[in-house]
């Protein structure tokens, strides 16, 4: 199924600006998954994530600071959970450099793994998709990651 | 700067010792990921040392991770230099001047042994009356020549706790 995307700044950080997805203009993803925390009674939880969104802007979206959650060389990373977390939440996003990281969904992991978990599996396997199209937009020059920008075209199709 | 109305908001509500457990956690995860960097170490050359798995070093490095002290320490040890340095307040750092005239002979014993409350030495000196209780410590302000000179000058002596008050109260400036 083609389904349109669009990426879009989301907040700007000291050494790294987040941008988040819209999937056929609907809703911003990043803020469906808040939205989701805050409705399934995590709005602690949901101003921890926040929190450490900012952080992560403030310090840069370093490798160590995110869990590798794809299949290896997909770029689909998680937040890792923190022990301030009450509840395992995940949020996936493509970690494209220390400046560049692009939010997605998540939600509450209640399996060991996200495969195991139709909806999270369905986060992971859309930025899954996204970032195979960025990379090649990346490596054809339609789309350039500089410093804590990303430049060119940034909507396209994805067949999920 | 671009910023979230709906996280602008719940980052309001986040109380100050969970915003200050997140500061900390990045902290010591940033600090420990430096003196790595540092001393030319693998996060694999720590967990060898550890004995612990490559992943749970990753981890720690994340900045998610709730340290205890005991590991803290560990880590400490396994990279050769401190993760971090809890400041000392019973370390002297005020000038102790003691009139030689009042105390030659006096004391039973200076020792240079002065260790401060972080396990290190100071290379202050400490006076021992007879029962080998501290009295006066003569911390490392000035020179450490001038110090080692006045150490010189005094000779070990039983002396009486009165006698020491009179010191004290004689030479600390």
């Amino acid at each position: 199924m083609k389904k349109k995307i669009k990426i879009i700044p989301f907040e700007e950080g000291r050494n790294c600006n987040t941008f988040s997805i819209k999937v056929d203009d609907k809703d911003c993803e990043t803020i469906n998954f808040f939205n989701g925390m805050i409705n399934n009674g995590g709005r602690d939880d949901a101003a921890k994530f926040a929190q450490l969104l900012a952080k992560i802007g403030e310090n840069g979206a370093l490798e160590r600071y995110l869990r590798p959650a794809g299949k290896y060389g997909d770029n689909v990373w998680e937040l890792p959970d923190h022990f301030i977390f009450s509840n395992p939440f995940r949020l996936y996003c493509i970690r494209c450099s220390d400046g560049v990281l692009i939010l997605g969904n998540g939600g509450l992991k209640t399996t060991r793994t996200y495969q195991e978990d139709e909806v999270l599996h369905s986060h992971v396997k859309l930025l899954q998709a996204v970032s195979k199209v960025l990379a090649r937009h990346i490596r054809n020059g339609k789309i350039i990651i500089d410093k804590k920008t990303i430049q060119g075209s940034l909507e396209f199709y994805i067949n999920t | 700067m671009l910023k979230n109305p709906l996280l602008e908001q719940l980052r309001s509500e986040v109380s100050v010792a969970d915003k200050a457990q997140i500061e900390d956690s990045f902290a010591l995860a940033d600090r420990i990921a430096f003196l790595l960097g540092k001393h030319a170490m693998s996060q694999r050359d720590l967990a060898d040392k550890l004995g612990k798995r490559e992943s749970e070093i990753s981890k720690w490095l994340s900045g998610s991770h709730n340290f205890t002290q005991y590991t803290l320490t560990k880590i400490s040890l396994a990279i050769g230099e401190r993760i971090y340095q809890i400041p000392s307040e019973k370390v002297v750092h005020q000038t102790v001047e003691v009139d030689t005239g009042v105390a030659s002979g006096h004391f039973h014993s200076i020792i240079n042994r002065s260790v401060n409350t972080k396990g290190k030495k100071d290379h202050g000196y400490s006076i021992y009356n007879s029962v080998n209780c501290p009295v006066i410590r003569i911390a490392k302000v000035g020179s450490f020549g001038s110090v080692t000179k006045k150490r010189r000058s005094y000779r070990a002596a039983n002396i009486t706790l009165r006698d020491f008050g009179k010191i004290e109260k004689a030479s600390i400036s």
